[in-house]
Protein backbone atom coordinates (compact mmCIF):
# COMPACT_ATOMS: atom_id res chain seq x y z
CA UNK A 1 0.00 0.00 0.00
CA UNK A 2 3.33 2.44 0.70
CA UNK A 3 4.53 1.40 -2.49
CA UNK A 4 1.40 2.55 -4.46
CA UNK A 5 1.16 5.45 -2.46
CA UNK A 6 4.95 6.42 -3.35
CA UNK A 7 4.49 5.66 -6.77
CA UNK A 8 0.84 7.67 -7.25
CA UNK A 9 1.99 10.46 -5.23
CA UNK A 10 4.19 12.31 -7.46
CA UNK A 11 1.77 11.87 -10.25
CA UNK A 12 -0.98 13.27 -7.89
CA UNK A 13 1.02 16.36 -6.50
CA UNK A 14 1.61 16.83 -10.93
CA UNK A 15 -1.92 17.13 -11.41
CA UNK A 16 -2.95 19.28 -8.56
CA UNK A 17 -0.28 21.06 -9.99
CA UNK A 18 -1.30 21.60 -13.11
CA UNK A 19 -5.03 22.48 -11.84
CA UNK A 20 -3.53 25.30 -9.70
CA UNK A 21 -1.49 26.65 -12.76
CA UNK A 22 -4.68 26.37 -15.19
CA UNK A 23 -7.12 27.93 -12.79
CA UNK A 24 -4.88 30.80 -12.61
CA UNK A 25 -5.77 31.75 -16.09
CA UNK A 26 -9.30 32.94 -14.65
CA UNK A 27 -7.89 34.92 -12.01
CA UNK A 28 -5.34 36.45 -14.72
CA UNK A 29 -8.53 37.43 -16.63
CA UNK A 30 -10.43 39.39 -14.28
CA UNK A 31 -7.23 41.12 -13.30
CA UNK A 32 -6.62 42.28 -16.61
CA UNK A 33 -10.24 43.03 -17.09
CA UNK A 34 -10.11 44.97 -13.66
CA UNK A 35 -6.92 47.37 -15.55
CA UNK A 36 -9.00 47.92 -18.41
CA UNK A 37 -12.06 48.47 -16.00
CA UNK A 38 -9.95 51.14 -14.51
CA UNK A 39 -8.50 52.68 -17.93
CA UNK A 40 -12.16 53.21 -19.14
CA UNK A 41 -12.58 54.95 -15.74
CA UNK A 42 -9.88 57.19 -16.59
CA UNK A 43 -11.32 57.62 -20.13
CA UNK A 44 -14.95 59.17 -19.07
CA UNK A 45 -12.43 60.98 -16.25
CA UNK A 46 -14.80 64.06 -14.64
CA UNK A 47 -18.05 62.23 -14.77
CA UNK A 48 -20.13 60.65 -11.87
CA UNK A 49 -19.91 56.74 -11.73
CA UNK A 50 -23.08 55.29 -13.37
CA UNK A 51 -22.48 51.63 -14.24
CA UNK A 52 -20.29 49.01 -15.43
CA UNK A 53 -20.75 45.76 -16.74
CA UNK A 54 -17.58 42.98 -17.78
CA UNK A 55 -18.95 40.59 -20.10
CA UNK A 56 -16.94 37.06 -20.17
CA UNK A 57 -16.86 34.96 -23.08
CA UNK A 58 -15.38 32.13 -24.38
CA UNK A 59 -14.04 32.80 -28.47
CA UNK A 60 -15.59 29.72 -30.29
CA UNK A 61 -16.25 28.27 -33.72
CA UNK A 62 -19.54 30.01 -34.18
CA UNK A 63 -20.27 33.96 -34.12
CA UNK A 64 -21.64 35.28 -31.11
CA UNK A 65 -23.90 38.08 -29.69
CA UNK A 66 -24.22 39.69 -26.43
CA UNK A 67 -26.56 42.41 -25.63
CA UNK A 68 -26.66 44.94 -22.85
CA UNK A 69 -29.61 47.34 -21.81
CA UNK A 70 -27.98 50.37 -20.53
CA UNK A 71 -30.60 53.33 -19.15
CA UNK A 72 -30.32 56.90 -19.39
CA UNK A 73 -33.43 58.23 -17.88
CA UNK A 74 -31.49 61.51 -16.99
CA UNK A 75 -31.48 64.96 -19.27
CA UNK A 76 -27.57 64.84 -18.72
CA UNK A 77 -24.97 63.54 -20.81
CA UNK A 78 -23.71 59.70 -19.94
CA UNK A 79 -20.60 58.90 -21.53
CA UNK A 80 -19.04 55.86 -22.22
CA UNK A 81 -16.35 53.95 -22.15
CA UNK A 82 -15.60 50.58 -24.20
CA UNK A 83 -12.59 48.28 -24.01
CA UNK A 84 -12.06 45.56 -26.29
CA UNK A 85 -8.33 45.70 -25.69
CA UNK A 86 -8.65 41.37 -24.60
CA UNK A 87 -11.00 40.71 -27.68
CA UNK A 88 -8.39 38.78 -29.68
CA UNK A 89 -11.31 38.59 -32.56
CA UNK A 90 -13.43 41.07 -35.14
CA UNK A 91 -16.15 42.36 -33.25
CA UNK A 92 -18.21 44.94 -34.16
CA UNK A 93 -20.28 46.91 -31.36
CA UNK A 94 -23.48 48.52 -32.53
CA UNK A 95 -25.87 50.71 -30.23
CA UNK A 96 -29.77 50.44 -30.29
CA UNK A 97 -32.86 52.07 -29.41
CA UNK A 98 -34.47 48.88 -28.38
CA UNK A 99 -33.93 44.86 -27.66
CA UNK A 100 -33.61 42.52 -29.95
CA UNK A 101 -37.02 41.10 -29.94
CA UNK A 102 -38.27 44.66 -31.22
CA UNK A 103 -38.34 44.31 -34.94
CA UNK A 104 -38.92 47.77 -35.97
CA UNK A 105 -35.67 48.79 -33.80
CA UNK A 106 -32.96 51.42 -34.90
CA UNK A 107 -29.23 51.11 -35.40
CA UNK A 108 -28.39 54.37 -33.94
CA UNK A 109 -24.20 53.88 -34.30
CA UNK A 110 -22.19 51.48 -34.94
CA UNK A 111 -18.34 50.70 -34.54
CA UNK A 112 -16.37 47.94 -36.92
CA UNK A 113 -13.26 46.38 -35.88
CA UNK A 114 -12.85 46.93 -32.21
CA UNK A 115 -10.90 44.35 -31.46
CA UNK A 116 -7.66 45.40 -29.14
CA UNK A 117 -9.20 48.69 -28.85
CA UNK A 118 -11.18 51.31 -26.80
CA UNK A 119 -14.03 53.45 -28.17
CA UNK A 120 -15.81 56.32 -26.23
CA UNK A 121 -19.33 57.72 -27.13
CA UNK A 122 -21.84 60.06 -25.48
CA UNK A 123 -25.61 60.53 -25.38
CA UNK A 124 -25.34 63.66 -27.20
CA UNK A 125 -24.35 62.43 -30.44
CA UNK A 126 -26.62 59.59 -30.20
CA UNK A 127 -29.43 61.72 -29.37
CA UNK A 128 -28.56 63.31 -32.42
CA UNK A 129 -27.75 60.87 -34.30
CA UNK A 130 -31.14 59.04 -33.37
CA UNK A 131 -32.78 62.13 -33.93
CA UNK A 132 -32.18 62.38 -37.31
CA UNK A 133 -33.33 58.47 -38.17
CA UNK A 134 -36.37 59.02 -36.16
CA UNK A 135 -37.51 63.04 -35.43
CA UNK A 136 -40.23 61.89 -33.41
CA UNK A 137 -37.98 61.20 -30.86
CA UNK A 138 -37.00 63.51 -28.56
CA UNK A 139 -34.36 61.84 -26.83
CA UNK A 140 -33.01 58.27 -25.76
CA UNK A 141 -34.46 56.57 -21.92
CA UNK A 142 -32.31 53.40 -22.86
CA UNK A 143 -29.82 51.72 -25.10
CA UNK A 144 -29.13 48.28 -26.41
CA UNK A 145 -25.51 48.13 -26.66
CA UNK A 146 -24.84 44.29 -28.68
CA UNK A 147 -21.39 42.71 -29.15
CA UNK A 148 -20.65 40.96 -32.54
CA UNK A 149 -18.19 38.68 -31.73
CA UNK A 150 -17.22 37.01 -34.14
CA UNK A 151 -15.68 33.16 -34.41
CA UNK A 152 -12.34 31.94 -33.73
CA UNK A 153 -9.49 30.13 -31.81
CA UNK A 154 -11.00 28.84 -28.34
CA UNK A 155 -10.00 31.58 -25.80
CA UNK A 156 -11.23 33.28 -22.46
CA UNK A 157 -11.94 37.21 -23.02
CA UNK A 158 -13.69 40.07 -22.17
CA UNK A 159 -15.16 43.20 -22.78
CA UNK A 160 -15.47 46.10 -20.48
CA UNK A 161 -17.93 48.86 -20.84
CA UNK A 162 -18.22 51.89 -18.07
CA UNK A 163 -20.41 54.93 -18.02
CA UNK A 164 -20.99 58.33 -16.06
CA UNK A 165 -22.61 60.95 -16.62
CA UNK A 166 -21.51 64.58 -16.45
CA UNK A 167 -22.40 66.42 -13.14
CA UNK B 1 -5.87 -30.46 3.16
CA UNK B 2 -5.80 -27.57 5.44
CA UNK B 3 -2.37 -26.77 4.31
CA UNK B 4 -4.38 -26.77 0.44
CA UNK B 5 -7.03 -24.60 2.11
CA UNK B 6 -4.73 -22.26 3.34
CA UNK B 7 -2.58 -22.05 0.10
CA UNK B 8 -5.84 -21.26 -2.12
CA UNK B 9 -6.69 -18.61 0.50
CA UNK B 10 -2.96 -16.88 -0.16
CA UNK B 11 -3.18 -17.07 -3.32
CA UNK B 12 -6.88 -15.70 -3.08
CA UNK B 13 -6.24 -12.75 -1.13
CA UNK B 14 -3.11 -12.05 -3.19
CA UNK B 15 -4.97 -12.06 -6.16
CA UNK B 16 -7.86 -9.54 -4.23
CA UNK B 17 -4.68 -7.74 -3.17
CA UNK B 18 -2.85 -7.20 -6.73
CA UNK B 19 -6.96 -6.14 -7.81
CA UNK B 20 -6.90 -3.76 -5.33
CA UNK B 21 -3.64 -2.00 -5.79
CA UNK B 22 -4.21 -2.30 -9.76
CA UNK B 23 -7.72 -0.52 -9.69
CA UNK B 24 -5.87 2.12 -7.16
CA UNK B 25 -3.21 2.38 -9.78
CA UNK B 26 -5.64 3.92 -12.24
CA UNK B 27 -8.27 5.34 -9.37
CA UNK B 28 -6.04 7.70 -7.79
CA UNK B 29 -4.45 9.11 -10.54
CA UNK B 30 -8.12 9.49 -12.18
CA UNK B 31 -8.80 11.64 -9.23
CA UNK B 32 -6.59 13.56 -9.14
CA UNK B 33 -7.14 14.09 -13.07
CA UNK B 34 -10.61 15.25 -11.97
CA UNK B 35 -9.54 17.79 -9.73
CA UNK B 36 -7.37 19.28 -12.18
CA UNK B 37 -10.00 19.45 -14.67
CA UNK B 38 -12.24 20.90 -12.21
CA UNK B 39 -10.28 23.21 -11.11
CA UNK B 40 -9.38 24.36 -14.66
CA UNK B 41 -12.66 24.88 -15.74
CA UNK B 42 -15.25 24.77 -13.10
CA UNK B 43 -14.06 28.40 -11.90
CA UNK B 44 -14.94 29.80 -15.77
CA UNK B 45 -18.53 28.23 -15.94
CA UNK B 46 -19.31 30.06 -12.39
CA UNK B 47 -18.10 33.24 -13.92
CA UNK B 48 -20.29 32.71 -16.79
CA UNK B 49 -23.21 31.88 -15.07
CA UNK B 50 -23.24 35.19 -12.99
CA UNK B 51 -22.81 37.51 -16.17
CA UNK B 52 -25.08 36.11 -18.53
CA UNK B 53 -28.54 36.53 -17.46
CA UNK B 54 -30.33 34.47 -20.82
CA UNK B 55 -29.01 32.02 -23.17
CA UNK B 56 -30.74 32.21 -26.27
CA UNK B 57 -29.53 30.24 -29.53
CA UNK B 58 -29.45 32.27 -32.58
CA UNK B 59 -29.01 30.87 -36.15
CA UNK B 60 -25.85 32.26 -36.61
CA UNK B 61 -24.51 31.11 -33.16
CA UNK B 62 -26.19 32.74 -30.16
CA UNK B 63 -27.01 35.66 -28.38
CA UNK B 64 -27.44 36.41 -24.63
CA UNK B 65 -29.12 39.38 -22.48
CA UNK B 66 -27.90 41.47 -19.82
CA UNK B 67 -28.41 44.77 -18.43
CA UNK B 68 -27.20 47.44 -16.14
CA UNK B 69 -29.01 49.38 -13.55
CA UNK B 70 -28.41 52.82 -12.59
CA UNK B 71 -27.78 54.49 -9.51
CA UNK B 72 -30.39 55.11 -6.93
CA UNK B 73 -29.28 58.45 -7.03
CA UNK B 74 -30.10 58.85 -10.76
CA UNK B 75 -33.57 57.51 -10.34
CA UNK B 76 -34.23 60.36 -7.45
CA UNK B 77 -32.82 62.34 -9.62
CA UNK B 78 -34.71 61.91 -12.50
CA UNK B 79 -38.42 62.48 -10.49
CA UNK B 80 -36.73 65.66 -9.08
CA UNK B 81 -36.35 66.70 -12.91
CA UNK B 82 -39.74 66.05 -13.17
CA UNK B 83 -40.80 68.68 -10.55
CA UNK B 84 -41.17 66.11 -7.76
CA UNK B 85 -41.44 67.91 -4.17
CA UNK B 86 -39.41 66.82 -1.07
CA UNK B 87 -42.21 65.36 1.64
CA UNK B 88 -39.94 65.05 4.82
CA UNK B 89 -42.62 62.07 5.96
CA UNK B 90 -42.57 59.89 3.09
CA UNK B 91 -38.82 58.40 3.84
CA UNK B 92 -38.42 55.38 6.20
CA UNK B 93 -37.78 56.24 9.58
CA UNK B 94 -34.29 55.60 10.59
CA UNK B 95 -35.24 54.12 13.60
CA UNK B 96 -36.51 50.93 11.76
CA UNK B 97 -32.74 50.18 10.51
CA UNK B 98 -32.09 47.64 14.10
CA UNK B 99 -35.77 46.09 13.33
CA UNK B 100 -34.52 43.93 9.91
CA UNK B 101 -33.91 40.48 11.19
CA UNK B 102 -33.68 38.61 7.39
CA UNK B 103 -30.94 39.31 5.25
CA UNK B 104 -33.31 39.92 2.38
CA UNK B 105 -35.13 42.42 3.89
CA UNK B 106 -31.44 43.42 5.49
CA UNK B 107 -30.25 44.26 1.70
CA UNK B 108 -33.98 45.53 -0.07
CA UNK B 109 -34.30 48.20 3.32
CA UNK B 110 -30.01 48.94 2.53
CA UNK B 111 -31.82 50.14 -1.13
CA UNK B 112 -34.75 51.67 0.34
CA UNK B 113 -32.42 53.79 2.83
CA UNK B 114 -29.95 54.55 -0.48
CA UNK B 115 -33.04 56.39 -2.06
CA UNK B 116 -34.01 57.99 1.13
CA UNK B 117 -30.56 58.86 1.52
CA UNK B 118 -30.80 60.59 -2.17
CA UNK B 119 -33.51 61.93 -1.91
CA UNK B 120 -32.41 64.19 0.84
CA UNK B 121 -28.81 65.35 -0.66
CA UNK B 122 -31.08 66.38 -3.77
CA UNK B 123 -33.25 68.78 -1.77
CA UNK B 124 -30.62 69.94 0.43
CA UNK B 125 -31.92 67.87 3.59
CA UNK B 126 -28.55 67.33 4.56
CA UNK B 127 -29.01 66.39 8.05
CA UNK B 128 -31.68 64.30 7.44
CA UNK B 129 -29.28 63.01 4.66
CA UNK B 130 -26.27 62.98 7.08
CA UNK B 131 -28.61 60.63 9.52
CA UNK B 132 -29.26 57.93 6.09
CA UNK B 133 -25.24 57.75 5.55
CA UNK B 134 -25.36 56.55 9.18
CA UNK B 135 -27.82 53.96 8.46
CA UNK B 136 -26.80 53.07 5.68
CA UNK B 137 -23.30 52.12 7.20
CA UNK B 138 -24.82 49.97 9.95
CA UNK B 139 -27.21 48.32 7.35
CA UNK B 140 -24.08 47.62 4.79
CA UNK B 141 -22.29 46.33 7.35
CA UNK B 142 -24.94 43.86 8.11
CA UNK B 143 -25.24 42.26 4.64
CA UNK B 144 -21.59 41.59 4.58
CA UNK B 145 -20.09 44.87 2.80
CA UNK B 146 -18.76 46.43 5.72
CA UNK B 147 -15.17 47.24 3.63
CA UNK B 148 -17.09 49.64 1.65
CA UNK B 149 -19.52 51.01 4.50
CA UNK B 150 -17.03 50.90 7.66
CA UNK B 151 -15.13 53.81 6.13
CA UNK B 152 -14.88 56.41 9.15
CA UNK B 153 -13.49 58.29 6.76
CA UNK B 154 -17.41 58.76 5.04
CA UNK B 155 -18.94 60.79 7.62
CA UNK B 156 -15.76 63.06 7.51
CA UNK B 157 -15.95 63.44 3.74
CA UNK B 158 -20.08 63.83 4.11
CA UNK B 159 -19.46 66.69 6.73
CA UNK B 160 -16.90 68.09 5.01
CA UNK B 161 -19.35 68.64 1.86
CA UNK B 162 -22.04 70.07 3.70
CA UNK B 163 -23.85 72.70 2.52
CA UNK B 164 -22.62 71.97 -0.92
CA UNK B 165 -25.31 69.96 -2.78
CA UNK B 166 -22.91 68.82 -5.56
CA UNK B 167 -20.42 67.83 -3.39
CA UNK B 168 -22.67 65.45 -1.15
CA UNK B 169 -24.03 64.26 -4.93
CA UNK B 170 -20.05 63.21 -5.97
CA UNK B 171 -20.40 61.16 -2.58
CA UNK B 172 -23.18 59.19 -2.93
CA UNK B 173 -21.75 58.25 -6.61
CA UNK B 174 -18.53 57.71 -4.94
CA UNK B 175 -19.87 54.91 -2.88
CA UNK B 176 -21.93 53.50 -5.47
CA UNK B 177 -18.99 52.99 -7.36
CA UNK B 178 -16.79 51.56 -4.28
CA UNK B 179 -19.76 49.25 -3.63
CA UNK B 180 -19.99 47.95 -7.48
CA UNK B 181 -16.76 47.43 -6.99
CA UNK B 182 -16.50 45.17 -3.99
CA UNK B 183 -19.51 43.40 -5.13
CA UNK B 184 -17.83 42.55 -8.33
CA UNK B 185 -14.54 41.33 -7.41
CA UNK B 186 -16.51 39.07 -4.97
CA UNK B 187 -18.68 37.80 -6.85
CA UNK B 188 -21.74 39.33 -5.29
CA UNK B 189 -23.56 41.10 -7.77
CA UNK B 190 -26.71 39.65 -6.41
CA UNK B 191 -26.90 41.59 -3.79
CA UNK B 192 -26.72 44.58 -5.50
CA UNK B 193 -29.63 43.31 -7.70
CA UNK B 194 -31.72 43.08 -4.52
CA UNK B 195 -30.53 46.52 -2.72
CA UNK B 196 -31.67 47.86 -6.55
CA UNK B 197 -35.38 46.59 -6.07
CA UNK B 198 -35.63 48.48 -2.48
CA UNK B 199 -34.26 51.41 -4.05
CA UNK B 200 -36.57 51.46 -7.32
CA UNK B 201 -39.66 50.56 -5.03
CA UNK B 202 -38.62 53.63 -2.72
CA UNK B 203 -38.41 55.80 -5.74
CA UNK B 204 -41.66 55.25 -7.03
CA UNK B 205 -43.13 55.34 -3.67
CA UNK B 206 -41.63 58.90 -3.28
CA UNK B 207 -43.25 59.68 -6.91
CA UNK B 208 -46.66 57.99 -6.33
CA UNK B 209 -48.89 60.43 -4.75
CA UNK B 210 -46.98 63.23 -6.87
CA UNK B 211 -48.23 62.03 -10.08
CA UNK B 212 -51.84 62.79 -11.83
CA UNK B 213 -52.88 61.30 -15.11
CA UNK B 214 -50.28 63.49 -17.13
CA UNK B 215 -47.91 65.11 -14.89
CA UNK B 216 -43.96 64.95 -15.70
CA UNK B 217 -43.54 62.85 -11.97
CA UNK B 218 -46.22 60.99 -13.81
CA UNK B 219 -44.39 60.17 -16.80
CA UNK B 220 -40.83 59.68 -15.27
CA UNK B 221 -42.50 56.59 -13.28
CA UNK B 222 -43.53 55.58 -15.72
CA UNK B 223 -40.50 55.20 -17.68
CA UNK B 224 -38.75 53.83 -14.61
CA UNK B 225 -41.41 51.04 -15.00
CA UNK B 226 -39.12 49.74 -18.09
CA UNK B 227 -36.61 48.93 -15.15
CA UNK B 228 -38.93 46.42 -13.65
CA UNK B 229 -38.44 43.52 -16.00
CA UNK B 230 -34.51 43.35 -15.18
CA UNK B 231 -35.16 43.91 -11.14
CA UNK B 232 -37.53 40.52 -11.43
CA UNK B 233 -33.74 39.22 -13.28
CA UNK B 234 -31.61 40.31 -10.74
CA UNK B 235 -33.84 38.45 -8.35
CA UNK B 236 -33.47 35.26 -10.04
CA UNK B 237 -29.73 35.47 -9.87
CA UNK B 238 -29.35 35.36 -6.57
CA UNK B 239 -28.16 31.58 -5.29
CA UNK B 240 -30.35 30.85 -2.49
CA UNK B 241 -33.88 30.58 -4.95
CA UNK B 242 -35.56 28.80 -2.22
CA UNK B 243 -35.44 30.96 0.80
CA UNK B 244 -39.18 31.83 1.34
CA UNK B 245 -39.39 35.64 2.16
CA UNK B 246 -37.30 36.00 -1.40
CA UNK B 247 -39.69 33.83 -3.00
CA UNK B 248 -42.49 36.35 -1.61
CA UNK B 249 -41.00 39.39 -2.93
CA UNK B 250 -40.05 38.23 -6.02
CA UNK B 251 -44.27 37.40 -6.63
CA UNK B 252 -44.75 40.77 -5.33
CA UNK B 253 -42.53 42.44 -7.72
CA UNK B 254 -44.07 40.11 -10.53
CA UNK B 255 -47.35 41.30 -9.22
CA UNK B 256 -46.53 45.05 -10.25
CA UNK B 257 -45.65 43.55 -13.38
CA UNK B 258 -49.00 42.27 -14.47
CA UNK B 259 -51.05 44.82 -13.14
CA UNK B 260 -48.44 47.23 -15.34
CA UNK B 261 -48.41 44.93 -18.45
CA UNK B 262 -52.19 44.20 -18.18
CA UNK B 263 -53.13 47.82 -18.33
CA UNK B 264 -54.86 48.63 -21.60
CA UNK B 265 -52.45 51.87 -22.41
CA UNK B 266 -49.65 49.81 -21.74
CA UNK B 267 -50.68 46.96 -24.32
CA UNK B 268 -51.27 49.49 -26.97
CA UNK B 269 -48.11 51.10 -27.44
CA UNK B 270 -44.69 49.69 -28.93
CA UNK B 271 -42.53 47.79 -26.14
CA UNK B 272 -39.96 50.37 -27.35
CA UNK B 273 -40.00 53.49 -24.40
CA UNK B 274 -37.75 55.98 -26.71
CA UNK B 275 -40.59 55.47 -28.96
CA UNK B 276 -43.58 55.88 -27.16
CA UNK B 277 -44.13 56.14 -23.32
CA UNK B 278 -47.49 54.79 -22.26
CA UNK B 279 -49.96 56.89 -20.97
CA UNK B 280 -51.65 55.62 -18.29
CA UNK B 281 -55.62 57.04 -17.26
CA UNK B 282 -56.70 57.99 -13.68
CA UNK B 283 -57.74 54.63 -13.16
CA UNK B 284 -54.69 53.07 -14.42
CA UNK B 285 -52.52 55.38 -12.27
CA UNK B 286 -54.28 54.97 -8.76
CA UNK B 287 -54.55 50.90 -9.59
CA UNK B 288 -50.34 51.05 -9.85
CA UNK B 289 -50.06 53.08 -7.02
CA UNK B 290 -51.94 50.88 -4.65
CA UNK B 291 -49.50 48.00 -6.18
CA UNK B 292 -46.79 50.07 -5.22
CA UNK B 293 -48.02 50.88 -1.95
CA UNK B 294 -48.36 47.45 -0.96
CA UNK B 295 -45.12 46.19 -1.91
CA UNK B 296 -43.36 48.86 -0.47
CA UNK B 297 -45.05 48.69 3.02
CA UNK B 298 -44.25 44.96 3.09
CA UNK B 299 -40.42 45.66 2.33
CA UNK B 300 -40.42 48.76 4.95
CA UNK B 301 -42.44 46.76 7.67
CA UNK B 302 -40.06 46.13 10.54
CA UNK B 303 -39.59 43.03 12.36
CA UNK B 304 -40.14 40.45 9.66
Amino acid sequence: MIKLFKLTLPLIVCFLWIGLVSGGGESELEAQMSTLKQECKEAIKGTRYEGSKITYYTVRSSKQIKNIEVYTFLLDEYKFAISAKKCSVPLSIKIYDAAPDVKERVLIKEFKKTQGKNVKFSTSELNDLYQAKNPDADRLRNIHIEYAISSGKVANEGIVLVYGIEP
Amino acid sequence: MTSQINFSLFLYNQNFTNQIMLKLNYFVPAIALSLALASCGGGESEKMETTDVENVDGEDGSSEDDYVLPQPISLAKAFQSAGLKFVAEKTNPDANADKYAVKVDQLLNLGVYSTDLAYCAINSKTQEAREYLVVIQKMGSKVGLESVFSDKELIAKFDKGLGDAEALQDLIYDIQDKSDVYMENNDLKYLGAIQFAGAWIEGLYLGVDDMSGKSEVGKSLVEQMSLLKNIIKGFRSHPAQEDARLKEVIKLYEGILKTYENMASVKKVSKNINVETPELTEEEYQALAKEVKMVRANIVKPGK
